[in-house]
């Protein structure tokens, strides 16, 4: 009895969980998810990618010349650290620092100003209307950012590596790549993107209603994104 | 299974109703509470009109004016725009003036723009029941305001099947009054 009444809590849970998902179906949500993906990825991407192009090589450059590896051996282990471990931390820590603040701001601004109400008056959900594009929208911009940092920092290392040879290199980037590595690279990233984004959510809806509590918010939304972005990662650590 | 908040079910009735609350009453917070319970019946069947209207800040004008029914309906706006200059256009105001604040943030209008844009929201939201503040009752009956285009453009809209205004003054004739049958107390 007691089993069935956890599965019928777990089954109504799963149904509005899915439920909200369908609101993907209205286009404002649409373009609230879409302007979320926008202003989290499209505008972080060059630095982001920058970022990448110098740690590949600086990798590369610091096992070669400093540790002794040959070239083909530090560009497998710069594909290896590149996709499994660096660019997913990175390219979410540089999102948390950029995006998560203005997530928290955003909301406990419209929360102050009384928008958050407005909106539950028009009869808007402001679970599918204005936390899901955007927990849904960095996690997108998490596994964007974090796939262009890895491939960015194996260009990087590349041209650092062979210089003008490049090509060949880049021709043969399955040596260096395991798609395993960039399955793992993908789904990091996402559940980084999808912690931040709650984390974000959570300090923009639990701040008092007060202007001066604003500023806690986006301190707190960066604090604990970072926090909750190590604590991730030394989980998944465990695990693989 | 919430019990209503009004001792009238007004998604079942139809006409003018009149809520009298108390000077320290919190209005917006009842106005939240009954429209809550309202929406509970059908999703945007409850419109809202403050005398002092939020507007969402990161939304055009245009895009606030036509929110509720592009979130509830079926996503095409072709027939919200089409709408909207025929309200303004037998409003009798000037459609390129009205065009022009369409386009802006919120945070650019004066309160009487915010207010237009209230009006026009709620006109192509379609909803059955508007909740109203008295000032508004006010501006549309007081002959000193009949050049607003607040007051133009109500007297082109259709009245809804339910005018409930909220007021701390007694209501006028021709009002059904409504009780509030729960106390803030007992709610929180």
């Amino acid at each position: 009895m007691d089993h069935a009444k956890k599965e019928g809590t777990l089954l109504i849970i799963l149904r509005r969980f899915l439920g909200h998902f369908r609101a993907l179906a209205r286009p404002p949500v649409r373009r609230v998810l879409l302007k979320q993906i926008y202003f989290t990825a499209n505008e972080a991407v060059w630095l982001v990618a920058i970022t990448g192009f110098a740690l590949g090589a600086t990798v590369v450059v610091q096992l070669h010349e400093e540790y002794g590896q040959s070239r083909d051996a530090a560009l497998r282990l710069l594909g290896s650290l590149s996709f499994v471990e660096l660019s997913p931390l990175l390219a979410c820590l540089m999102m948390v620092a950029r995006s998560a603040s203005a997530m928290a701001i955003e909301l406990a601004s419209m929360r102050i100003s009384g928008e958050v109400a407005a909106l539950r008056r028009m009869g808007i959900s402001i679970e599918s209307y204005l936390l899901l594009p955007r927990v849904l929208g960095m996690t997108v911009a998490a596994v964007v950012l974090a796939g262009v940092m890895a491939l960015t920092s194996v260009l990087g290392g590349v041209l650092f590596a062979t210089g003008w040879d490049a090509s060949y290199q880049i021709f043969a980037l399955e040596r260096m790549l395991r798609w395993h590595e960039v399955l793992i690279c993908l789904f990091k990233a996402a559940s980084f993107g999808l912690v931040a984004g709650v984390v974000s959510i959570y300090a923009g809806f639990s701040v008092p209603l007060q202007v001066s509590e604003i500023p806690k918010a986006a301190s707190r939304a960066v604090l604990r994104g970072l926090l909750a972005l190590f604590v991730l990662d030394f989980c998944w650590a465990l695990v693989l | 299974m919430t019990q209503s908040v009004l001792n009238v079910d007004l998604s079942l009735a139809s006409g003018q109703f009149w809520l009298k609350l108390a000077e320290r009453d919190d209005f917006s917070w009842w106005i939240d509470r009954i429209s809550a319970d309202l929406n509970r019946s059908a999703l945007s069947a409850c419109g809202v009109l403050e005398a002092r209207p939020v507007l969402i800040s990161n939304l055009r004008v245009w895009e606030n004016i036509v929110l509720p029914c592009w979130y509830h309906g079926a996503g095409d706006l072709s027939g919200a725009e089409l709408a909207l200059q025929a309200i303004l256009q037998r409003a009798g105001l000037d459609v390129a003036t009205q065009s022009a604040m369409l386009a802006m943030l919120p945070d650019r209008l004066d309160l009487m723009q915010r207010r237009l844009v209230a009006l026009l929201r709620l006109a192509l939201q379609g909803a059955p029941i508007w909740l109203v503040e008295q000032e508004w009752w006010a501006w549309w009956h007081d002959p000193h305001c009949a050049d607003w285009p607040l007051v133009k453009i109500f007297l082109q809209l259709p009245l809804p099947q339910v005018l409930l205004v909220i007021s701390t003054q007694s209501a006028p004739a021709g009002f059904e009054c409504v009780t509030l049958v729960k106390s803030r107390d007992n709610e929180e």
